[in-house]
């Protein structure tokens, strides 16, 4: 037997498969929706990281570090000292670790090159601005600011530009040619930076800012407050950004062997590591409330621990001891926490009879800040308790019209991401002021979810990526079976314990290529293609095309609707959705 | 050449002997030595076939369909749980007409898990279109699987060569090869037609009108039926050339008989044990084995039991809700005589559970001694 005419037996068709379009039959399609990673969302900034990292793992460090700095001109001083909000909220925590991201940001500042010609705008603004201080604030609201073709001019009352960065952060945490390198760029971008110019003094604030459309005030709070005991005067009792900042300055300061630094954030912490590399033997921080309410990070106070500095929590100092006009102890009281008050912070109160005195030779205060503000009353405007400069805080605008404030002295956050964000707001709030545009629709386009941050990067990248700001990838929308389990590589210490605690090189050092590499891959880069062709290679109806350069195209002809690429993607980049 | 072989390795010789162009498959108990053995084969390259490692049994057939379409001599081996998978490609096997030959070593189907012989796996594909041989040992999987390549190339129908879990795939019996000469000389080069032609651009497994479905079926069923006399020719054709032939049924002293069992696959030859013993204790008994399943052999089965006053079923098989379903189909092809056998169904050696020849005496005798038959089967074991 034999079958000549085959097509008498078989069905075969010539003609197109698109008369029978199958997928017309569903009406849900999935769409291509890259999201926020919760890195991204849980920043002040506002960073991309997650996009940051596939660039990255594609060995482009210069357009990973391009993408960091749409957001942020200070990669390397917040990779060294950022308390990292994107590592608590990162999802890879769910599944190991987190992802080392901070180290990641060090690492792209360390080894990424600033193509500054891609950040120049290709606009300029007639309108001039002047932002008054060149901290973080100051720094990162004239860096937006001219990327928009506005020209800036900071004026800073200190010798150099960096604000709290410059003259609090102490060397071995943020190494002065970090920050110099930084600076360089926001200068090079066009920012004029005026040192040594003190508004308020020298100079008024009314006739310095003559010349400009609008005014940004980032003055951040320098003056430390006093512990409102007798004797705070006297020689042995210090004040803590002081005597950071007479450190950063390079002077010879003594303290004694026996030193008590009394309070809990990082101003605390850097005081006490600072007396222990400069001749204090036995350096003890005194906070009055207990760990969990403790400012300073869990791993700032480990370090602080490992070169052996004593903290003692629940305790507050009662009296300053003084033996013919020197000091030579301190009485201290135990504490227990009481109701919350207005912030949620639980209050200390003294336990009766606890008193207890202690042999010291140097006291050091670091129990927060007050804002240097009185020039501002010269343009009218108000400032509250420790010289909190009165603004709308969703739009730093202040009620003087073109005049906006930001950073610590507006009442922020005191950490330096907080303050950037700051700036970056201010920036948003000033091109709106100056364009005429309503400052809330312009914020809520660039919201990042609900969050308080927002991103310029569709002004800076027009053509660039598409991201539904509003949607935050979930980890349990992710598909993670192609992810390996892997150890997180910390930024290790760069000198022995013994050596560091002497020492004002650089405590902790970057990661080494290798070191890295094992870090980028680790990175989900929660809700961002990286083109890893999963959808394309499960999808049973071959309804996914590859596009050159651009990721993925859906044919919904024949698309069914079954929702295998959507729930195949690692990423969660895919959404099903309706036509 | 006279060589000591399990089942499996026979299949995976007789596919050597076909000059099998495509292997596609995936390893499953008790069938996995033949896609090991043919491996080896490529390895050494002692077979020209490309294999294609797939990700399941339902690739692996979709894969073979392709490879047909194309024009190639295809093979495939499964059994179990991956016949089960491929379900859905057989049907597409058997619409497009491609002439895949596939070994499927009978394995009980879960739940609860087992690995036995069992024929309920192959059988429930019964209406997928596919021809199905049950073959006795490895000597007739081995040349049932070179004819099969024969048959299913003329009809353009797609054939299954099912052997007994264990009892014939990893038995080793002295196997008889035949040259590669001979079954050149009886299975020349494939000549399938490729029908995919890049300058006449098609495609198969098309939409079609109702009308148009109903002509297609009719005419795979009438080629089906058609197919009976050229498998008897092409048995015959391979007894001349190589020296052995099996029949669509064999009958074993069936001839005046006053019962005869009724098997299939390794049963077989223990049912020859038990009508000798039989015959020997004075009952006139005989045997017939069904090797052809589909198409089924209804002319073969009215000439011989047609006279036969008593018929035991004996089937390692069950369709629950009915009876063995040997039995079924027996019942159905004598249906259309005026006088007819008595038959009685029995259920026995389900998942390769001992079917001894005094269990088969025991059967025979039983059957002789009703009046009338049950409407149920009996179970033995």
């Amino acid at each position: 037997m034999n079958h000549p005419d085959l097509e008498r037996i078989v069905p075969i068709s010539r003609v197109s498969t698109e008369i029978f379009q199958t997928g017309l039959w569903s009406p849900h399609k999935p769409a291509y929706t890259e999201k926020i990673s919760p890195c991204r969302a849980a920043c002040p900034i506002g960073i991309d990281m997650a996009r940051a990292f596939v660039q990255a793992a594609e060995g482009n460090l210069d357009r990973a570090l391009q993408i960091v700095r749409r957001d942020n001109p200070l990669p390397g001083i917040c990779g060294r000292v950022c308390y990292h909000p994107c590592e608590w909220n990162c999802n890879r925590k769910h599944f190991d670790e987190s992802v080392n991201i901070r180290g990641f940001e060090r690492f792209l500042s360390d080894h990424g090159e600033v193509q500054l010609e891609r950040e120049i705008s290709n606009q300029t603004q007639k309108e001039r601005i002047a932002v008054i201080g060149s901290g973080p604030a100051g720094l990162s609201a004239a860096y937006q600011l001219v990327r928009q073709g506005y020209g800036v001019t900071i004026f800073e009352s200190l010798p150099e530009p960096g604000g709290m960065l410059r003259y609090g952060i102490p060397e071995y945490r943020l190494p002065k040619k970090v920050l110099r390198k930084e600076i360089g760029y926001i200068r090079q971008l066009g920012v004029e930076i005026k040192t040594g110019i003190e508004i308020g003094l020298e100079y008024s604030i009314k006739e310095i800012t003559k010349p400009y459309q609008a005014v940004f005030i980032a003055v951040g709070s320098h003056r430390g407050q006093k512990l409102g005991l007798e004797g705070e005067d006297q020689s042995g009792v210090m004040e803590g950004v002081q005597f950071l900042r007479r450190i950063n300055l390079g002077e010879k300061i003594k303290v004694g062997r026996r030193v008590a630094v009394i309070g809990g954030g990082n101003t605390a912490i850097d005081c006490a590591r600072v007396a222990r590399r400069i001749g204090g033997s036995r350096v003890s921080i005194f906070y009055r409330r207990s760990w969990s309410e403790m400012p300073a990070l869990p791993e700032d106070r480990a370090v602080v621990q490992k070169e052996g500095i004593q903290i003692e929590i629940l305790t507050a100092p009662k009296q300053l001891i003084s033996e013919k006009g020197r000091l030579v102890g301190i009485e201290c009281l135990r504490m227990e926490l009481g109701a919350a008050d207005a912030q949620g912070r639980p209050q200390p109160f003294p336990k009766n009879g606890s008193e207890f005195r202690l042999p010291v030779d140097t006291v050091i205060i670091a129990i927060g800040q007050n804002s240097e503000t009185g020039f501002v009353k010269e343009l009218g405007l108000e400032v509250r308790q420790r010289g909190v400069v009165i603004r709308d805080p969703a739009s730093t605008a202040t009620p003087i019209t073109g005049v906006f404030a930001g950073g610590d002295c507006a009442g922020n956050r005191a950490f330096v991401a907080d303050a950037v964000a700051s700036g970056k707001l201010g920036a948003l709030a000033i091109s709106c002021y100056l364009q005429g545009k309503d400052f809330q629709k312009e914020f809520r386009a660039r919201q990042i979810s609900s969050e308080p941050s927002f991103s310029f990067q569709a002004d800076l990248e027009p053509e660039g990526e598409r991201i539904d700001f509003k949607k935050v990838a979930d980890f349990y929308k992710m598909n993670l079976l192609g992810f390996p389990f892997r150890t997180r590589r910390n930024n290790p210490f760069s000198l022995k314990v013994e050596e560091g605690r002497k020492s004002f090189g650089e405590s902790t050092r970057g990661l080494s290529r290798s070191e890295m590499d094992s870090e980028i891959s680790r990175c989900f880069n929660c809700g961002t293609c990286t083109q890893c062709d999963l959808c394309f290679l499960i999808c049973p109806d071959l309804s996914i095309s590859k596009v050159k350069e651009n990721g993925y195209r859906l044919k919904s002809d024949y698309c069914k609707g079954c929702g295998m690429c959507v729930s195949s993607c690692p990423r969660q980049v895919i959404d099903m959705g309706e036509v | 050449m006279r060589q000591l072989l399990s089942g499996n390795y026979a299949i995976a010789e007789a596919v050597r002997l076909a000059r099998v162009q495509f292997v596609a498959a995936y390893p499953i108990t008790p069938q996995t030595p033949i896609y090991e053995k043919l491996s080896e084969m490529e390895n050494e390259g002692r077979m020209t076939a490309m294999m294609m490692r797939t990700e399941s049994e339902h690739s692996a057939m979709a894969a073979c369909i392709s490879a047909s379409l194309t024009g190639v001599r295809t093979f495939t081996a499964t059994a179990s749980q991956g016949l089960a998978l491929m379900h859905e490609m057989l049907h597409f096997a058997s619409g497009n007409r491609v002439p895949i030959v596939m070994a499927n070593v009978n394995r009980v189907l879960a739940v609860p898990w087992a690995f036995g012989s069992d024929q309920s796996d192959s059988l429930s594909q019964r209406d997928t279109g596919w021809m199905q041989f049950y073959c006795e040992d490895g000597q007739e999987a081995l040349d049932t699987v070179i004819q099969a390549y024969k048959i299913a190339e003329a009809i353009m129908l797609p054939v299954m060569v099912c052997i007994d879990g264990f009892f014939t795939s990893h038995f080793i019996e002295p196997l008889e090869i035949p040259d590669q000469e001979v079954v050149d000389a009886f299975l020349p080069q494939a000549e399938i037609i490729n029908r995919f032609d890049i300058h006449n651009p098609a495609y198969v497994s098309n939409v079609v009108s109702p009308a148009q479905f109903m002509t297609y079926r009719q005419r795979s069923f009438e080629d089906m039926e058609k197919a009976k006399e050229f498998i008897r020719q092409t048995d015959k054709f391979y007894r001349q050339k190589v020296g052995r032939g099996y029949g669509m049924v064999e009958a074993v002293n069936v001839e005046g008989a006053e019962i005869v069992l009724v098997t299939s696959g390794a049963m077989t030859s223990t049912a020859r044990v038990a009508i000798e013993t039989l015959r020997a204790k004075g009952y006139r008994a005989g045997l017939l084995k069904i090797k052809a399943f589909r198409p089924f052999p209804w002319q073969e089965v009215q000439d011989l039991l047609g006279s036969v006053p008593k018929v035991a079923v004996v089937d390692r098989n069950i369709s629950i809700g009915k009876e063995g379903i040997f039995c079924q189909e027996l019942k159905a092809a004598l249906y259309a005589l005026k006088q007819r056998p008595m038959i009685q169904g029995y259920i026995a050696g389900l998942c390769g559970d001992d079917v001894s020849p005094e269990m088969l005496e025991e059967i025979a005798v039983k059957t002789l001694r009703m009046d009338d038959p049950e409407n149920l089967p009996v179970w033995v074991g």
